[in-house]
């Protein structure tokens, strides 16, 4: 999650506890545009990516109170990990699993019988074209910063699930971006 | 036959859990380098992706969301309130000292207890479902049910909880009552000026 657009201090934080809404919506403000890109990343749909989006400070402003950290580092780290929480549990749901393989084995088809499959695509293109679990542990471990354990607890998966996801996912993202044959 | 590092191994190594054999291998091969070098360009080039926009703003819908959602709890906890209330002050009574160090602190506790259990047994004979009230009023009700609602939670944990202070809970105890008081005001307000009308 990059720099935050609204600033928030210890004193902000402390409000937010006790329940000032003012300072909930300050908290929102302040980090709206880093959960979306979360959820945005994780997430299929823009309309997804708003839903997680709600759930999470609906979350956030449910249990501030509870929330033992100190200062916006923690405080950072603790509402991206119900995003993420939030954003993975909406991709578990039956419909993503049934689409997820789907997904992939349309893109495999579409390099063998399209003409264009050998040009450059963008970044965002390849990310997208990525399943919802490859894309999930790729941003989360190499934008987010989260381990393997950390994310194979969200996700309900294996250490090692997680490491052959990022692995997959580099790969598939190394051909699509044109860079040349594998290694 | 040369083999060279896969994508797992090279992930492994760039975070520093590399098998000894593969960070020799990468060492001397150029081609392995190179993927290492691409490796970390695409890492660098996805973390630099710009932050995105919601289409549109949310807040409106998760404060009615939590509103609502703590209303709702208010309610159930005012009855739960009452139960555990009465369950409280028999525990403290029959034991003296579960919750609390001596018996004054004990009976001061459930003093309180008693207090606020009589301010919902108020509140529910003064206000009656359904009748409209102004925004303003309608506002306040709201904010002082949330409050209530969320000192609740609090409440909840403590009395959860084998350390809890005597002190601690005995003041969240007086501030419940001071929102009773207002939340009764409130409505014995509104009822007066319904009357009036």
């Amino acid at each position: 999650m990059q720099g935050l657009l609204v600033a928030i201090d210890d004193l902000a934080i402390q409000r937010a506890k006790a329940g000032d809404s003012a300072a909930l919506g300050q908290l929102y403000r302040a980090y709206e545009s880093g959960v979306y890109t979360v959820a945005r990343r994780i997430c299929r749909t823009p309309e997804d990516a708003e839903e997680v989006l709600q759930d999470t400070f609906v979350e956030v402003c449910r249990s501030i109170q509870r929330f033992r950290g100190e200062g916006t580092g923690s405080l950072t780290a603790w509402i991206k990990r119900i995003a993420a929480s939030k954003a993975l549990m909406l991709i578990r749901r039956e419909k993503y699993r049934a689409t997820d393989e789907l997904h992939e084995d349309y893109l495999e088809v579409g390099r063998k019988v399209d003409p264009d499959a050998g040009l450059r695509m963008d970044l965002e293109t390849a990310l997208g074209k990525l399943s919802e679990t490859s894309r999930a542990v790729v941003w989360l471990h190499d934008v987010e910063g989260h381990t393997h354990e950390d994310i194979a607890e969200m996700m309900n998966k294996s250490v090692s699930f997680s490491k052959s996801q990022l692995a997959r996912a580099h790969a598939r993202l190394r051909k699509w971006l044109g860079e040349g044959a594998l290694c | 036959m040369l083999i060279h590092c896969t994508m797992e191994e090279l992930i492994a190594i760039r975070d520093g859990q590399g098998s000894e054999a593969a960070r020799q291998h990468l060492e001397g091969c150029d081609r392995c380098m190179a993927e290492m070098e691409l490796l970390h360009q695409r890492v660098a080039s996805l973390k630099a992706l710009p932050n995105l926009r919601p289409p549109r703003d949310r807040w409106p819908e998760i404060q009615t969301a939590v509103a609502t959602e703590r209303r709702k709890k208010f309610r159930t906890f005012a009855g739960w309130w009452s139960m555990a209330a009465a369950a409280s002050i028999a525990l403290l009574v029959g034991i003296g000292t579960v919750v609390v160090g001596h018996r004054a602190q004990s009976s001061e506790l459930v003093g309180l207890i008693e207090e606020s259990q009589h301010l919902e047994s108020i509140l529910r004979t003064i206000k009656p479902a359904g009748r409209v009230m102004n925004g303003r009023m309608a506002s306040t009700v709201v904010q002082l049910e949330d409050r209530i609602a969320r000192l609740d939670e609090v409440l909840e944990e403590l009395h959860r909880g084998k350390r809890t202070r005597s002190d601690e809970l005995e003041n969240l105890w007086r501030r419940r009552i001071q929102l009773m008081d207002a939340l009764v005001t409130t409505h014995t307000v509104r009822t007066a000026s319904y009357v009036g009308f």
